[in-house]
């Protein structure tokens, strides 16, 4: 068991970059999921940490020890690819064999721990069999058999289930996890899927453009997303993110929206100069599970042109527009939302987050703002 | 016909083509769709069918005829004598001797060429990345786009026992010289060494592109395995390049067997004397063209030429049953 610590890595390819400055531990048993878009530099991450790829800058700690200069085949790292990659001539029993008679285990324990790992897996009846034979679900347990028959210090999966279909995914998503639970191995798992990274972490960090946007617990990032992309990034449907522009003070509105204007909370107006763009605008987004129907005690309250409604069975996804700008929003009943109207709808205060108009970094209310300022930075 | 051809690329027009006049359906027989793609493909092929019916069937099957018969290429007429040629043959001492030269060519030559070529793939992919790696491939693979006897030619003189490179390079290593070419010990041998250089490059390319088929992954999972050198080579990427390793086998096996043109540049050339020193280097495909051309004895050359076929074909099974033994196809 150990710990893998990334201390500022930076990885660039000719005059491209694409890692800058990441940092990110992962502690004793604990399962973090690096989460962005393809081409964010999350695989080149997980490479760097598996030894197929040097960091250009910066260190990689395996416990406490630096390995920038370890190869692959001493770091003791079990990886799964996300195509597997299987040794295609060699029957499930050798491809589990393997890398332990390449560090001469002897034989009788191969045996011992082959079943051990076949049995929590499954894969009993399949140790026969060569990989073309079997199924995309079955090769991939084969393929995290590989890793953890070898009782590696830590776990390195590439979108392990990318290859998978729909239903599968989910039933072998949940058995990660429960493997998680049992062997508690540290682990890093690279995905671009929003639910797997929400579901199986227990550390999330967001990535775009070869940067660590944010690092913390799912409900944390998905609570107070520290920029504008994770605020997008994470959640179905994505949040609700709104450009606004003050006329008067005390007031705002929707860029460019006809409609009246309505009432924002004291301490964004204290702030306002110091959080706009060029054009005076800053970002104001809620979820969509967070707009309620009926007037609270203040919140917002914004008029929603209604333009769609998609029922989903217990609930439904309401399409509409506040001033022009597309909003999402779920409610239980559809029927109650029609087509044409114009609904009077309301977030509680502490639901909505704002958003820097420039920088697109997260805006706190004061207290946790000068939190923030003394712990040295935000994330 | 342009509805025809049109049928010959993916994207086909026929039916709205057809819909559009349903009317005369009898004036318009037919033959059916496949019987005419069947008719269309022959006739594109038919040109080059007819060349290589004339100029490769005809003669390679006309050889069979002859082997079996006393034919003279002035006699008009021809006799059959059934094995009687072969019987011939098989009392010469210098048909065995042939076939000596050959075994002792072909045994050396191929496992030679493979191995090089091998490890230069190997070596080649490794620096892939570096500076110049696209200047030595070049480089690997030039001797064999120049011709034999061209190159046959330099080598002749690289060989030559005097002023040669050959012996200079002896010299530096402290060995005594050779007589090479002249030497009935080392006459073959220096066939050989000119035969692997000028073909080794092509096995390389050949071995590279197997290389690049196999998927990189597999081959980091392997390193994530703890495996690396020659334990992830015996493992892993030798038996992945199984395929590759048996088309290159058989493939320098069927071209050392039929090598004539080096030997007949690097041993005598067109002032006679090829094959020498004391039929040295007289192997099978150098037999069968001075028997022919020399001494004009075709039917012999036949009956040679037959036999060399049985052979390669021999080999080429038996490659094949060891392959399908042991070669993983993925």
């Amino acid at each position: 068991m150990g710990s893998i610590t990334l201390r500022a890595v930076s990885k660039t390819f000719g005059s491209t970059t694409v890692l800058r400055d990441i940092n990110l531990v992962i502690q004793e048993g604990e399962f973090v999921v690096v989460v962005g878009p393809s081409g964010c530099g999350k695989s080149t991450l997980l490479r760097i940490v598996a030894g197929l790829e040097r960091a250009t800058s910066g260190h990689t700690l395996l416990d406490d020890r630096p390995i920038d200069n370890m190869p692959p085949y001493h770091r003791n790292i079990g990886m799964v690819f996300q195509n597997y990659a299987l040794y295609p001539h060699m029957t499930v029993y050798d491809n589990l064999a393997f890398g332990m008679s390449a560090h001469k285990v002897p034989k009788k324990e191969i045996q011992t721990r082959i079943g051990q790992v076949a049995e929590l897996l499954e894969l009993q009846t399949l140790l026969r069999a060569k990989p073309s034979t079997l199924s995309g679900g079955q090769r991939q347990r084969v393929a995290v058999g590989r890793a953890l028959v070898r009782q590696p210090h830590a776990f390195l999966m590439d979108e392990p289930l990318s290859n998978l279909d729909a239903l599968l995914r989910e039933r072998m998503r949940v058995e990660l996890r429960r493997l998680h639970e049992r062997l508690r191995i540290p682990t890093l798992y690279v995905t671009h899927d929003q639910t797997e990274a929400m579901t199986l972490a227990d550390k999330l960090a967001v990535m775009r453009a070869g940067e660590v946007l944010q690092v913390g617990t799912p409900k944390t990032v998905y609570q107070q997303p520290a920029t504008v992309f994770v605020a997008k990034f994470l959640g179905s449907p994505p949040m609700n993110l709104v450009r606004v522009e003050s006329r008067t003070r005390g007031a705002m509105n929707p860029v460019g929206g006809a409609e009246e204007a309505v009432a924002m909370p004291a301490w964004i107006q204290e702030g306002w100069e110091d959080a706009t763009d060029e054009n005076g605008t800053i970002w104001c987004g809620f979820r969509p599970e967070s707009v309620m129907k009926r007037r609270g005690p203040g919140g917002l309250e914004i008029p929603i042109t209604v333009e769609a409604v998609e029922t989903l069975g217990p609930r439904c996804h309401v399409h509409g527009s506040w001033g022009g700008q597309p909003i999402t929003l779920t409610a239980e009943d559809g029927a109650m939302w029609t087509r044409g109207a114009v609904m009077r709808v309301a977030v509680p205060w502490d639901q909505v987050h704002w958003f820097h108009g420039r920088t697109e970094r997260r805006i706190e209310p004061r207290p946790a703002r000068l939190e923030t300022l003394e712990t040295g930075g935000a994330g | 016909m342009s509805n025809r051809l049109s049928r010959l690329v993916p994207a086909t027009a026929e039916t709205p083509v057809r819909s559009a006049k349903p009317s005369h359906p009898e004036k318009h027989w037919r033959l059916p769709t496949d019987w005419r793609e069947m008719l269309i493909g022959y006739g594109l092929i038919l040109p080059s069918f007819w060349v290589f019916l004339v100029f490769y069937y005809g003669p390679a099957f006309f050889l069979f005829y002859i082997a079996f018969f006393h034919w003279n290429i002035f006699a008009s007429q021809s006799q059959f004598v059934g094995l009687h040629n072969f019987a011939i043959l098989f009392h010469q001492p210098v048909f065995w001797l042939s076939l000596f030269n050959t075994a002792y060519y072909v045994v050396l030559v191929v496992p030679v060429t493979t191995l090089l070529a091998l490890a230069l793939a190997l070596l080649l992919r490794e620096s892939a990345g570096l500076r110049g790696g696209g200047v030595t491939r070049a480089l690997v693979f030039l001797p064999h786009v120049t011709p034999v006897v061209a190159t046959s030619i330099i080598w002749v003189w690289i060989f030559n026992p005097n002023f040669g490179l050959a012996n200079a390079l002896l010299r530096v290593l402290h060995l005594p010289a050779l007589n090479w070419l002249a030497s009935t010990h080392w006459a073959l041998p220096s066939v050989m060494i000119y035969t692997v250089w000028h073909s080794v490059g092509l096995y390389t390319v050949l071995f590279l592109a197997g290389l690049a088929t196999i998927p990189r992954h597999v081959l980091e999972a392997a390193q994530m395995d703890g495996a690396r050198g020659w334990l992830a080579f015996r493992r892993i990427l030798w038996p992945l390049m199984g395929p590759i390793t048996f088309f290159v086998v058989i493939l320098v096996s069927i071209n050392t067997m039929q090598t004539f043109s080096q030997i007949y540049t690097l041993t005598g050339g067109p002032h006679g004397g090829a094959g020498g020193p004391a039929f040295a280097t007289t192997t099978d495909s150098l037999l069968i063209y001075q028997t022919a051309f020399l001494y004009l004895h075709f039917s012999l050359a036949s009956a040679m030429s037959v036999v060399l076929f049985g052979l390669i074909l021999a080999l080429t099974l038996v490659q094949k049953l060891i392959a399908d033994r042991f070669v993983f196809y993925r």
